[in-house]
């Protein structure tokens, strides 16, 4: 795979999640001209204020929700993709592996136990780690691993932390805490302040650029963990460091938007589609499609029902679940015994 | 390059699979490695690239012993022609045969010239020009089997190990991956190791055979004193004849019938 074609395509996500998100600083119950957005961020730029209404929609709530949109969806479709080739597994994905449920166990306790932002990203980031390397121990194969028994494992493992999330939930006393947790899982951005960002957006670029290192070793991961040793990857060292980043990017997705299902799935294939399975291009091309798709999805929830919001995660399942039957549909056709 | 196994012993957690084996491949040699079904074949050939740890002895490149080397190192040296290789997202052909370059990159830095060239090289000998944007799963079996020759090309090797290459191959295709093996063999400071079950393919081809039965060599040396009426009998368990062809004065192996299996 060319280098260029890897700048290529990153080029052209980086602008298409530009434009998203600035069109989705224009979007919402109020419209806010893309003239008057420009204005706004060229003020918020130079730091002047002149407190109209348009300058704090668009610099204090679109901004902020809009990036958070791009953050989590580029984390989600980079951590699926790093999954599906980890394990070989066209249906792997941060929900269906309980990578996703983990985390939320992690960020709900750190809520219930009053540890401030970083602390319950770090206490995600930790439980993500165990609920995954749980369902990787129990699907171990000799080599590599037994792909329905991980998403059977995944499913179950996820239920797991489910449960224990209710239980946390369960033994809250406070009911301002309460409702936040279960806003918190619901999935959704409208929380969504600059606060955490000042966290999330930077540590999530990191890793989603250092996922980008690993584009060789996926395409060798892809072809099992054998052949990847025999062309001479280090797959021990390699593998751990992998997992270790797709945890990362899911709990950092999670903290900050709740469990969102099926875009870690879908936009993997969808990038696949475009620009094909090497992972220099699949990569920088599913961090860019899951952060506009989720950026788009988002401004559907502020819109369709305005002034209400639709939870984004319902939103997400509303139009993942379809097109994960058909990819379904289509593997079953293609004789795809997993 | 020279390879050298000394008392291998390896298991999957039950029974031995190799019960102390040592075998030494040399620079311009073709060594087929024969033996009948599970009789630990495949798990010596990983163990002789490194791709499976034996639980005691070594295996030494240059006297090197592989545990010192890095994976990179070792796949630098030695290429696997895999049996299989079940890619999980097909590629193409030239993406796939790039892969085999893995061991030359850096952390840093897309494909050099030295990579595209190898490439290239590796593409043409194998006759995939016309293939190379054709994905992996859209191959028959011996254009795959010519694919997965093409990346061990591309690793430069000195060495290459080939696990049963000719089956399901049909028959030119056996003969040419054979004369390959051989040629490849003959290349300066080069060797080769051929997994084979096809034993007329082995005597014809190959150098020296090494006869793998229950975990050990039993015999090795030149074809005609290792396949001979009595290992046939008491490895394989048939009786067979061997004559020589008149067609190609090498050793041809008919197997009559078999016999029932004299209790251990």
């Amino acid at each position: 795979m060319s280098a260029s074609r890897a700048t290529l395509v990153s080029t052209l996500g980086l602008a298409l999640l530009f434009v998203c998100v600035a069109l989705s600083l224009a979007a919402g119950v109020i419209h806010v001209p893309l003239g008057e957005v420009l204005r706004a961020l060229r003020g918020g730029l130079e730091g002047s204020s002149d407190g109209s209404l348009s300058r704090t929609l668009v610099l204090e709530m679109r901004l902020p929700r809009g990036l958070a949109a791009a953050s989590v969806g580029a984390a989600l479709g980079t951590a699926g993709c790093l999954l599906q080739a980890l394990l070989r597994d066209p249906l792997a994905s941060p929900t269906m592996i309980g990578t996703a449920q983990a985390s939320g166990f992690g960020r709900v306790l750190g809520v219930y136990l009053g540890f401030s932002f970083a602390s319950s990203v770090a206490l995600a980031f930790l439980a993500a780690t165990l609920g995954t390397l749980l369902v990787l121990y129990v699907s171990r194969a000799r080599r590599g691993f037994a792909s329905q028994i991980v998403l059977l494992t995944g499913i179950n493992v996820g239920m797991l932390f489910m449960a224990l999330i209710g239980l946390v939930q369960y033994s809250s006393r406070d009911e301002g805490q309460l409702s936040r947790m279960v806003l918190l899982l619901l999935g959704g951005l409208w929380q969504v302040s600059w606060e955490p960002l000042r966290f999330v957006l930077p540590v999530t670029l990191v890793a989603v650029v250092l996922a980008q290192f690993g584009a060789r070793s996926l395409d060798l991961f892809s072809l099992g963990e054998a052949n990847a040793d025999r062309l001479g990857l280090a797959t021990r060292r390699a593998g751990p460091a992998i997992l270790a980043l797709a945890c990362l990017l899911t709990s950092l997705a999670v903290s900050i938007a709740g469990v969102i299902a099926f875009v870690g799935l879908i936009v993997p294939h969808a990038a696949r589609r475009l620009v094909g399975p090497a992972h220099a291009v699949l990569l920088p091309a599913s961090a860019a499609l899951g952060g506009a798709l989720l950026v788009l999805i988002d401004c559907i929830a502020r819109t369709a029902v305005a002034p209400n919001e639709l939870p984004l995660g319902v939103l997400t399942s509303l139009v993942g679940v379809p097109l994960f039957l058909m990819l379904l549909r289509s593997m079953a056709r293609r004789g795809a015994a997993r | 390059m020279r390879l050298r196994a000394s008392g291998l012993q390896f298991d999957y957690g039950g029974a031995p699979v190799l019960a102390g084996v040592s075998l030494e491949l040399r620079e311009g040699q073709l060594l087929g490695l024969v033996g009948p079904n599970g009789a630990g074949k495949s798990t010596l050939l990983s163990c002789l690239h490194g791709g499976l740890k034996p639980s005691t002895g070594n295996v030494r490149l240059e006297g090197v012993e592989l545990e010192q080397l890095s994976r990179r190192e070792v796949a630098r040296a030695i290429a696997v022609v895999p049996q299989r290789c079940e890619v999980a997202f097909p590629v193409s052909v030239e993406h796939f045969v790039g892969l085999g370059r893995f061991a030359y990159s850096r952390f840093l830095g897309g494909q050099t010239q030295a990579d595209l060239d190898a490439v290239e090289v590796a593409l043409e000998r194998m006759q995939l020009e016309r293939l190379r944007r054709r994905a992996v799963d859209q191959l028959s079996g011996g254009e795959f089997r010519r694919v997965l020759i093409a990346q061990a090309l591309a690793q430069e090797p000195r060495i290459m190990l080939f696990d049963e290459p000719v089956q399901q191959l049909d028959l030119r295709h056996q003969l040419e991956v054979m004369e390959f093996a051989r040629e490849f063999a003959r290349g300066a400071g080069q060797a080769a190791l051929i997994v084979l079950h096809d034993l007329g393919l082995a005597a014809r081809y190959c150098d020296e055979l090494a006869l793998l039965h229950r975990g050990r060599i039993v015999a090795s040396g030149a074809p005609a004193s290792v396949l001979t009426e009595t290992a046939l009998g008491e490895v394989w368990n048939v009786r067979a004849a061997i004559e020589r062809s008149p067609a190609t004065g090498a050793l041809q192996i008919v197997a009559i019938s078999p016999l029932h299996e004299v209790s251990p």
